[in-house]
C-alpha cells in the first residue's frame, strides 16, 4: 500500500515527538546519578548476587540455622531434667526451651510450616508446639488412660497432646483438678480422681509421659534441623525445586513473619484483652498463652526479637552483617520504611519488655498496658501489610490462586 | 490506508470469511485452555468452593455459588460450550452455552473480576451477531449448515473495535506521573524478577522500569493502527509476540498474553489465513463447500434493531470507560471506575484492614480480621477495593449479630500504600459501614498527594548504605 507522503511525515512526526519526550524524561531523571544508566547497568551485569540472593543466604545462615542450632542444647537441657525427674530444673529447663523455640515460631515456612499451606511444610512446627490449638484436657485424658505408652502413639498423636504445650501442661500444672469439664467421661466417670488418689503412680505416670513428650519433640526437631542443613536448606538458599522463584521463596519467609499479625497481636494480645473477636466477654484469661509457667509477656519479646532478626537478616543483636528485609526495602529506595520498621519493632520489644507483670495480673488490673501494646504492634502489621508488601512486591500465601491484570 | 480513511465507511463490503473463522477457532481453543486450566490447578475449590462469603456485584447480587456437584456441572458445561465454539459445531447454541456460563462464574465472585475476563465476555457479542460459525466450521462440514466463503466487513470490523479499545484505553490509563514518570508498578514488579536468568540483573535497573513503562504506553497507543497498516504489520505482529511473550514470562497474567497474540491476527486482510493454510497444504474449508454450499452474506442493510443494538453497544464500550474522568477521583485509589475500563496492571496496591464492631448500646468494641471470613486471595483483592470493604462489611454486622443477639455499628481500619506510597488511610474509620448506601464516594477519603516510590531512589538508597 502506498501512502501519501504527507501521511508519512505526519506519523513520523508523532512517533519522534513521543520518542523524544521518552528519551528525555529518562534523561532528566537520570540527570543527578552520578554514575550513567549504562555504566550502573554494566555493574549490575557484573554482579552475579542480587540483593535478594544475599538475603537468602542471610536468612538461612545467619537467621534460621542459628536460631535451630541454639534450641538443640535447650532441649539436650530438658531431656536430661526430665531424665532425672526433677521438677523445678524441668521447670526452668522448659521455659529457657520455650523462649528459644518462640524465636523460631517466626521460621514456619519450609518444614515446619502446614503442610499443602507452604512450600516444603511437614507441619513440623505444630508437631512441636501446637498454639493456638492446645487443649489440656486432651493431655489429662492422655496421662489417665496411658495411651503414650503405646508403641507408635507419637506417630498418631494429635498435635496437642504431644508437644510443649502438653509439657507446659503437666509441669507447671497447679493442684489436682483436671483441666477437662465436669461432663467428660474422665471426671464424671471418676477416672480422674482415682488416678490423683494414687500419687505416686500419677508422678511416675506424669514423668512418662513426659519422657515421651521430649522424645517427640526431640524426634521432630532433629528432623526440621537436618532438612534445614540439608537438601531443603540449599533449595531454600539457592532458588531451587520445590521453589519456582527467588519470589517464591521470599514470599514463604514473609508467610513466616505473618505470624506477628495473626498469631501476636489477635491471639497472643488481642484476645486475652478482649479486643480480638474470639472474645466477646469483657476479657479472656483462658486464652492466654502460658498463662501457667507465666511466659506470656516473655515470648512476645522472642517472638519480636526473631522479627527484628528477619529484617536485620542476622539474630546475632551485635553483628550487623547479615541481609535481611530492611536491607531489601533500602535496597528498592524505601530506606525511610525500612527504618520505620526497625524502630516500630525495637519500640514494641521495648515495650513488651516494659510490661508491669505477668498476663493474668495485667488483665485484672491493668489492661490498658496489653491494649497499648496490642495498638503498638498493630501499627507494625498495618505498616508490613500495605507498604512493606506493595514496596516489595511480597505475596500473602495461598494467595496465587488464579491470575491477575 | 488513506483512501480507506477518507473513503465512507461500507459496512456490507464483502471481505473472505477465514480470518472470522480462524479467530472463532483460536478464541474458543483459548477458552478451551483456560477453563481446564481452572479444573486441573483446582481453581475451582480455591475460587468458588472454599470461601464462605463472596462479592456481589452490586448489579448481581441475584447470581447464586452452586454446590461443588453443580459449580463442576458448570464449569463442564462452559467448557463444551468452548469446545463447540472452537469446532464450530452447533455454534450459535455452544457459543450461547459459553457465553452464559462464563458470565455466570465472573459473577458468582466480584474478587475474581478481570480485564481480560471481562474482554471474553465482551468478545462473544460480535461472535454472536457474525455468521463465525460458518466457516471453518464441523457445523459446514458435518451439518450441512451454509458455508459463507464471504461475509459483511463489519462482522470483523466489530470484533477489531473491541480488542482495539483495551489497548487504547489501556494506553490511556498509563497517562500520569506514576506510569510515565516513575516508572511505576512497573519498578515494584520488575525488582521481584531479578533472579531470571539474564534479563534478571537488567530488570532491577530503574532505566529498564521507566523504558519498559514508555514501552508499554506506546505499544498500547500504536500497535493498533501498525496492525491495520499493511506495511508495518509484520513487525507489529511480531511487536504483539515480543510484548505478550514478555507480559507472560514477567507477570501472572494467565492466558491473556495468548489471548491477545492470537486475537490480534483479525487485524491482518481477512484473508490472511488462505495463504497460511496454502502454506502448510490444509483444507479447513469442509465438504459443505465442496458440495456446492457455498453462500455468500446476503445481508446489505442493517435492521433497525440491530442497528439501534450496535449503536448503544459501540457508544457504551467508548463511553463508559471514560466515566472515571467525570468522577473528579483518583481512579487507582478510590476504585470508582476501574472496572470495565481496560486500566490494565497500572497499579501494585495493598492494604491493611481491619473491622472495628461497636456494640450500639456501650462502648464496648472488637477488632476483626477479615482473614476470619476470606480467603488470602479474597482479602488481597479486597482490601484495597471500597465498594467490597462495604459489603463484607454487612456480613460481619450479620455475624456479630447473630453471636452478640444485639445490634452493632461497623467500622474499618483500612492502610492502603498505591505504587510504593507511604499508606493512607482509604476509608473514614469514623463511619459506620453498614449505613452507607450505593454512592459510598462520601467514605473515601482523599488520596495520597505524594509521588510514588522512585525507582532513582534505589540506586541512591544502596549508594549510601553499603552494608
Amino acid at each position: 500500500m502506498n501512502l501519501p507522503s504527507k501521511y508519512t511525515i505526519k506519523t513520523k512526526k508523532i512517533a519522534l515527538v513521543a520518542l523524544l519526550f521518552g528519551l528525555s524524561s529518562l534523561i532528566l531523571s537520570s540527570c543527578d546519578q552520578e554514575a550513567t544508566p549504562t555504566e550502573q547497568m554494566v555493574e549490575v551485569m557484573n554482579n552475579d548476587e542480587t540483593g535478594r540472593t544475599q538475603f537468602l543466604k542471610s536468612i538461612r545462615a545467619e537467621v534460621v540455622m542459628p536460631l535451630l542450632s541454639g534450641f538443640e542444647p535447650k532441649l539436650t537441657q530438658l531431656s536430661q531434667m526430665i531424665e532425672a525427674q526433677d521438677l523445678e530444673q524441668s521447670q526452668l529447663a522448659w521455659q529457657a526451651a520455650m523462649l528459644h523455640w518462640q524465636q523460631i515460631e517466626l521460621i514456619q515456612f519450609g518444614p515446619a510450616g502446614v503442610s499443602g499451606l507452604r512450600i516444603g511444610g511437614q507441619d513440623l512446627r505444630d508437631q512441636i508446639y501446637a498454639f493456638p490449638l492446645t487443649n489440656p484436657c486432651r493431655v489429662d485424658q492422655v496421662l489417665v488412660n496411658g495411651q503414650f505408652a503405646e508403641s507408635d502413639w507419637l506417630n498418631e498423636a494429635q498435635i496437642n497432646v504431644s508437644g510443649l504445650d502438653a509439657m507446659e501442661h503437666l509441669l507447671f500444672r497447679s493442684g489436682s483438678d483436671s483441666a477437662c469439664p465436669a461432663q467428660t467421661k474422665i471426671v464424671r466417670d471418676g477416672d480422674w480422681a482415682a488416678f490423683q488418689g494414687d500419687e505416686a503412680n500419677a508422678n511416675v505416670q506424669k514423668w512418662a509421659y513426659l519422657q515421651v513428650l521430649v522424645s517427640g519433640v526431640k524426634m521432630h526437631f532433629d528432623t526440621l534441623l537436618s532438612a534445614w542443613n540439608g537438601p531443603f536448606g540449599q533449595a531454600f538458599e539457592e532458588t531451587q525445586a520445590p521453589f519456582t522463584s527467588q519470589k517464591e521463596v521470599i514470599d514463604q519467609v514473609f508467610a513466616g513473619i505473618f505470624y506477628i499479625d495473626e498469631v501476636v497481636k489477635d491471639l497472643k494480645l488481642g484476645a486475652p484483652v478482649g479486643i480480638y473477636m474470639t472474645c466477646l466477654e469483657e476479657s479472656c484469661p483462658e486464652l492466654v498463652e502460658h498463662k501457667h509457667s507465666q511466659l506470656s509477656g516473655s515470648v512476645i519479646v522472642a517472638n519480636l526479637q526473631a522479627l527484628r532478626a528477619v529484617f536485620k537478616g542476622s539474630s546475632s543483636t551485635e553483628a550487623d552483617e547479615g541481609f535481611g528485609f530492611t536491607d531489601l526495602l533500602i535496597e528498592e529506595g524505601a530506606s525511610e520504611l525500612g527504618e520505620q520498621l526497625e524502630s516500630l519493632i525495637d519500640l514494641n520489644i521495648e515495650r513488651a519488655e516494659a510490661l508491669s507483670g505477668t498476663f493474668s495480673e495485667l488483665l485484672d488490673n491493668n489492661p490498658e498496658e496489653l491494649e497499648s501494646l496490642h495498638s503498638s504492634v498493630k501499627e507494625l502489621c498495618d505498616l508490613m501489610k500495605s507498604q512493606m508488601v506493595t514496596v516489595l512486591n511480597l505475596s500473602v500465601p495461598q494467595e496465587g490462586a488464579g491470575d491477575n491484570d | 490506508m488513506t483512501r480507506a480513511l477518507s473513503s465512507p465507511y461500507k459496512p456490507f463490503t464483502l471481505i473472505p470469511s477465514a480470518s472470522l473463522g480462524v479467530f472463532r477457532i483460536l478464541f474458543g481453543g483459548v477458552m478451551c485452555f483456560s477453563l481446564l486450566r481452572f479444573v486441573l490447578s483446582g481453581w475451582v475449590e480455591e475460587l468458588w468452593i472454599r470461601p464462605d462469603f463472596f462479592f456481589k456485584y452490586a448489579w448481581a447480587t441475584w447470581m447464586p455459588v452452586w454446590e461443588p456437584t453443580g459449580l463442576h456441572l458448570h464449569v463442564s458445561l462452559t467448557l463444551l460450550g468452548a469446545v463447540g465454539v472452537m469446532l464450530g459445531l452447533y455454534f450459535r447454541y455452544a457459543l450461547l452455552l459459553f457465553a452464559v456460563g462464563f458470565t455466570c462464574l465472573q459473577l458468582m465472585d466480584q474478587v475474581n473480576y478481570l480485564n481480560h475476563y471481562y474482554l471474553v465476555i465482551c468478545l462473544t457479542v460480535p461472535l454472536a451477531l457474525s455468521p463465525a460459525g460458518q466457516t471453518l466450521s464441523l457445523d459446514c462440514r458435518w451439518r450441512k449448515v451454509p458455508f459463507q466463503n464471504e461475509i459483511a466487513r463489519w462482522y470483523v470490523d466489530l470484533i477489531r473495535f473491541q480488542i482495539a479499545l483495551v489497548y487504547i484505553f489501556a494506553a490511556i490509563a498509563k497517562i500520569g506521573e506514576d506510569w510515565l514518570l516513575y516508572g511505576q508498578p512497573l519498578s515494584i514488579w520488575l525488582s521481584a524478577r531479578g533472579d531470571l536468568p539474564l534479563i534478571g540483573p537488567i530488570l532491577t535497573q530503574p532505566i529498564t522500569a521507566i523504558a519498559m513503562s514508555w514501552t508499554g504506553f506506546l505499544y498500547d497507543l500504536l500497535i493498533v493502527p501498525a496492525l491495520l497498516w499493511q506495511r508495518s504489520r509484520i513487525l507489529a505482529y511480531l511487536l504483539v509476540i515480543g510484548f505478550h511473550s514478555m507480559t507472560w514470562l514477567l507477570f501472572d497474567i494467565g492466558i491473556f498474553p495468548i489471548l491477545m497474540t492470537l486475537a490480534t491476527p483479525i487485524f491482518f486482510t481477512p484473508s490472511w489465513p488462505y495463504g497460511f493454510l496454502k502454506v502448510f497444504k490444509l483444507n479447513l474449508v469442509g465438504s459443505g463447500s465442496q458440495n456446492g454450499h457455498r453462500v455468500s452474506a446476503p445481508e446489505s442493510t442493517f435492521s433497525t434493531p440491530l442497528k439501534v443494538f450496535l449503536v448503544l453497544w459501540c457508544s457504551f464500550h467508548i463511553i463508559f470507560p471514560l466515566r472515571c474522568f467525570v468522577l473528579d477521583d483518583n481512579v487507582l485509589w478510590s476504585e470508582r471506575g476501574m472496572r470495565y475500563s481496560w486500566r490494565v496492571m497500572v497499579r501494585e496496591k495493598m492494604g491493611s484492614l481491619t473491622y472495628r464492631v461497636k456494640a450500639s448500646d456501650s462502648q464496648r468494641q472488637w477488632e476483626v480480621n477479615p482473614k476470619a471470613y476470606l480467603t488470602a486471595r479474597q482479602l488481597s483483592e479486597m482490601s484495597g477495593q471500597p465498594d467490597m470493604i462495604i459489603q463484607l462489611s454487612h456480613w460481619v454486622k450479620q455475624r456479630f449479630e447473630a453471636r452478640l443477639g444485639k445490634p452493632v455499628e461497623v467500622f474499618a481500619d483500612v492502610w492502603v500504600s498505591l505504587n510504593g506510597r507511604s499508606p493512607q488511610r482509604l476509608i473514614n474509620p469514623n463511619v459506620d459501614l453498614t449505613k452507607v448506601g450505593a454512592n459510598h464516594s462520601q467514605v473515601i477519603l482523599p488520596p495520597p498527594t505524594t509521588p510514588p516510590l522512585s525507582p532513582w531512589s534505589k540506586m541512591s538508597s544502596s549508594k549510601e548504605t553499603n552494608r
